[in-house]
């Protein structure tokens, strides 16, 4: 961890100093526990501030399209990506939110980040206060008490199932001992959900997301979602409630922002984390990449030339679905 | 793959039917509109993703007004 740190700040550095980039997106200390937030470096004195630990968990992609504004002026952007960050920008790439020379994509491959929640629960009621880390152990502190825990029983979901967790396109590559998940594009969690009775499903379904809030926060740390305007901030037409009195507006909301991403999401898992209200939006975002890689042997992100699957048309496209 | 998400949530399946037409296709047209129809009265009403609060709203709205 610390090496990967240092040469992540060695290279920051060098690029900030040599006027290659505006802009170096990465991870800081947050101020709470078991947190990283996203930092944002424009001078060379500040890289210290750059962390890299099972933390860093937001998909640093999302802020790309923010930064258009720059870009067009001809400055560059660097970024600090882990493998689903990585295919992010491919995606960004693909549909035009950035030009490939304009990002310096500083890639780390990823040993998969901590599930904040999994750890919290095991530990109930006791507050945490301090996280350290040393290759696959994890000591978590808190009053009067001192956990050790392995790191691969507590990672993310979308971590386990991630199918590439080496960045697939970089520019600067910082070498770790990363291998692929051994759990990688198993999606047990859908399997199972898929083998239940219908109505079940729905029940399931409806009950999840009827806890759902309306705060956009899986919106919002999507890279996938960029649009200016989002088809739930839509006043004319209105084409969905806004409200959380009506049931199924909510429903309706999930699915279309869903959908919304179909053969675009690349399993971070950033929306679901994000939920404050603990909703398992992979369950239904990780079916379409179920669905993407069945019909159209497809994979989000992986190839720059390539345009995102539901953007394109052969005579050979599957026909699942349609009248005969 | 709408379909798919759908009827993996737990729409009833059937209920989302989705078909490639031609403007000069006027017997297929009609073939697989009757055959929707079909489909749709084996399945009956909707009952999910229906807005209840709305659709009563309407639904007292217009009984008013056929009374008066
Ligand atoms: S839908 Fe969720 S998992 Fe997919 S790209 Fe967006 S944030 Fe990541
Ligand atoms: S983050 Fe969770 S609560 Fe907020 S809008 Fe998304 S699903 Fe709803």
């Amino acid at each position: 961890m610390e090496k990967i740190e240092k040469k992540i700040r060695e290279i920051a550095g060098k690029l900030l100093k040599d006027e290659k980039v505006k802009l170096v997106i990465g991870f800081e200390n947050g101020t709470l526990p078991m947190k990283a937030r996203p930092t944002f470096i424009k001078i060379q004195e500040n890289v210290e501030k750059l962390v890299w630990n099972s933390l860093c968990e937001n998909n640093l992609a999302v802020y790309i399209p923010f930064y258009r504004q720059l870009m067009d002026k001809g400055d560059k952007i660097g970024v600090i990506a882990k493998g689903c960050d990585a295919r992010s920008l491919v995606l960004h790439f693909q549909e035009n939110v950035a030009k490939r020379e304009q990002i310096v994509i500083i890639a780390i491959p990823c040993d998969g980040m901590l599930d904040r929640r999994k750890i919290e629960k095991e530990v109930f009621p006791n507050e945490i206060t301090e996280l350290s880390e040393n290759g696959d152990t994890i000591v978590i502190k808190g009053k009067e008490f001192e956990k050790t825990f392995k790191k691969t029983d507590f990672l993310c979901d979308d971590c386990n199932t991630c199918t590439h967790r080496k960045p697939v396109l970089y520019d600067e590559l910082v070498e770790s001992s990363t291998k692929e998940s051994e759990k990688s594009g198993d999606y047990g969690k859908i399997k199972e959900f898929e083998s239940k009775e219908q109505d079940k499903r729905w029940k399931l379904f409806t009950d999840e997301v009827s806890r759902c809030i309306r705060c956009y926060a899986c919106r919002n740390a999507c890279p996938s979602c960029y649009c200016k305007e989002c088809f739930v901030d839509c006043t004319n037409p209105q084409w969905i409630g806004t409200t959380i009195d009506e049931k199924t507006d909510l429903e309706l909301f999930q699915i279309i922002r869903t959908f919304h991403t179909a053969g675009r999401c690349v399993n971070c898992g950033s929306c679901t984390r994000a939920c404050p209200m603990d909703i398992d939006i992979s369950l239904l975002v990780n079916k379409l990449s179920i669905d993407a890689k069945r019909l159209f042997d497809y994979e989000t992100g992986l190839d720059i030339e390539g345009k995102p699957v539901l953007n394109k048309y052969s005579e050979d496209d599957s026909n699942e679905g349609f009248f005969e | 793959m709408l379909k798919s998400l759908l009827e993996y949530l737990g729409l009833e399946k059937g209920r989302l039917q989705l078909a490639w037409l031609s403007s000069a296709e006027a017997e297929r047209f009609v073939k697989i509109a009757k055959e929707t129809i079909e489909l749709v009265r084996k399945l009956g009403p909707a009952k999910k993703l229906v807005k209840k609060k709305f659709a009563t709203e309407r639904h007292r709205k217009t009984q008013k007004n056929n009374e008066k």
